[in-house]
């Protein structure tokens, strides 16, 4: 089945289903912090406006959420949120139904056990004194701790080979060894190797030359293919980068929602000046 | 002002970086460096403009305005450099002093080569503001203080303001989102064409080339694998290299844009 038709399945079956993952009329106010500057000076950041203004977002088993926006658009806040990292000033946040309200709650319980994320700078994100076999391992080892230590290794060599990358030439390999696609490779293989129900990948192709780009992009095709039943948001600054993954794309500006809908809708018939821009930004 | 590079090699501990790489860039013209991470574009960059590692071996030849420049003192590439020749770093938050205010940054390299007085370089500064298209309440703020395509304005304005005839921008775009990515871009475009200076744009990407220059030359593992005009190789690239870049652009480029030219199809040659 081709990506499109897949995709347009995904579409229709995805807006059907229960979410996964909801976060209702979010709002986060952080608090002003007065900044020292040299020579005395300081400014206070504006401490009214919201770094998100009543977002409600959805996300279902199978579905591909692209989050879009520029820096400061409040993307990576909502991600945030969503995974519990941070608590909204206002709104919630429910995982399988269940409320994601502080690190005791049954539904954070749910989502810490059940999400892989991927960061956007492999090389802060993984640790540089573990080899790939081990950093891809470690959620199992967390997780399932009826596997024995072989049955481990296995999945995380196959997690390595799904991503992409020979499990005989990597799995010793440090990160300072590998380039940055690959390093990346390696972050998404630790996030899929307990089979998340869903992956969070904050603009994990933003660090990247477009070759690698082009690779990670179909990394997550082969993801999507391989477990479609898998959810995935994806934070990104460009549209092009998502156009060919993504069922759904919500775009952000200044913590508002500008745009929330089927990929081709919102590629197509772009009702925000905002969308245009990035539209122009990514052709 | 012209750039020839004959034969250049570059050697670190043994490392080839680069292979006998050669360049022409003619006064006024505008020519792309592009290749992927590591394939020495930055590299080609650092060995003209004299910072190269110190354990680094070099040989060839590097004429900037018909002066060979490879191993020359530090004291005359800091001349050249300052006179002549303007750069656009990759990450300006980096590359911006964070303890001097944006009119310190902008006046510095006036300050370093030539003789004006601090009216005059503060009369410049400000006039330079207005080309970025940046506020003049802007001139008193740090860097901290701006957004990443702010920065990177004062960036480009730093370069620019000595007036110099060779701009070298290194990955000038790829910190920033992608609509900072554009306006960046376009006012690079404006500020280039205004000083009839020779441009090298150093970038991974074939979709922000185009938009700039018309000539490029693309690198791969420390050599140069292709080189023409942009449109050419978009179109019929030769290389595998080439093509393999061609399309990546192509696949991560929106073609739905709304009022901006597509990257060109690629011809069937079967």
């Amino acid at each position: 089945m081709s990506m499109s038709a897949m995709r347009d399945g995904c579409e229709s079956k995805a807006m059907r289903a229960t979410p996964l993952l909801e976060g209702s009329n979010i709002s986060k106010v952080f608090r002003g912090r007065l900044r020292r500057l040299p020579g005395g000076r300081g400014e206070c950041s504006d401490s009214r406006r919201p770094a998100l203004d009543g977002v409600s977002v959805a996300v279902r088993p199978g579905e591909c959420l692209a989050l879009i926006g520029g820096s400061g658009s409040g993307k990576s806040t909502l991600t945030r949120i969503l995974l519990g990292l941070e608590s909204p000033t206002r709104g919630r946040v429910a995982y399988r139904g269940e409320p994601v309200d502080g690190t005791r709650s049954e539904g954070y319980r749910f989502l810490r056990r059940e999400a892989g994320l991927v960061f956007q700078n492999p090389f802060t994100s993984l640790d540089p004194r573990w080899t790939a076999l081990r950093t891809v391992a470690e959620p199992l080892r967390i997780q399932a701790r009826d596997l024995t230590a072989q049955m481990v290794e296995q999945a995380a060599l196959e997690a390595l080979s799904q991503v992409g990358l020979d499990p005989g030439e990597f799995a010793g390999r440090y990160p300072v060894d590998c380039s940055g696609g690959q390093a990346q490779r390696i972050a998404i293989a630790r996030a899929i190797v307990a089979n998340p129900k869903l992956i969070v990948a904050d603009e994990p192709m933003s660090s990247l030359d477009v070759l690698s780009r082009l690779g990670i992009l179909r990394t997550f095709r082969s993801i999507r293919e391989r477990s479609p039943q898998t959810a995935i948001i994806l934070v990104s600054h460009d549209l092009g980068l998502v156009q060919h993954l993504a069922d759904t794309i919500m775009v952000l500006q200044q913590g508002r929602v500008q745009e929330y809908g089927p990929t081709s809708t919102v590629l197509a018939h772009p009702s925000s000046s905002y969308t245009k821009e990035l539209i122009a930004a990514a052709s | 002002m012209s750039l020839s590079i004959k034969n250049l090699s570059v050697s670190i501990g043994g490392k080839t970086i680069l292979d006998q790489v050669s360049l022409d860039l003619a006064d006024g013209q505008r020519v792309g460096l592009v290749g992927p991470s590591g394939s020495g574009k930055s590299m080609i960059t650092k060995a003209f403009l004299g910072l190269l590692p110190p354990r680094a071996q070099a040989s060839g030849s590097i004429c900037l305005g018909g002066k060979e420049i490879l191993g020359a003192s530090e004291r005359t590439l800091a001349d050249l450099r300052g006179a002549y020749v303007g750069t656009v770093f990759q990450n300006p938050a980096a590359s911006l002093n964070p303890v001097l205010t944006v009119k310190k940054q902008l006046t510095l390299p006036l300050r370093l080569h030539y003789d004006l007085s601090r009216c005059e370089r503060e009369e410049r500064a400000l006039a330079m503001l207005d080309k970025l298209g940046l506020d003049r309440s802007v001139a008193n703020a740090y860097p901290s203080q701006l957004s990443g395509g702010q920065q990177q304005r004062v960036g480009i304005g730093t370069a620019l303001i000595t007036s110099p005839r060779l701009i070298i921008a290194d990955e000038p775009t790829t910190a920033l989102d992608s609509i900072s990515q554009m306006m960046v871009i376009e006012l690079l475009d404006r500020l280039v064409d205004q000083s009839g200076a020779s441009l090298l744009f150093v970038t991974h990407d074939f979709s922000v080339l185009r938009r700039i220059a018309s000539q490029a030359y693309v690198l791969d593992r420390g050599k140069v694998v292709e080189a023409g005009e942009i449109q050419r190789i978009l179109t019929s690239p030769q290389s595998l290299e080439a093509q393999g870049l061609v399309a990546a652009a192509r696949e991560l480029t929106l073609a739905v844009g709304h009022g901006r030219q597509p990257l060109p199809a690629e011809e069937r040659t079967s």
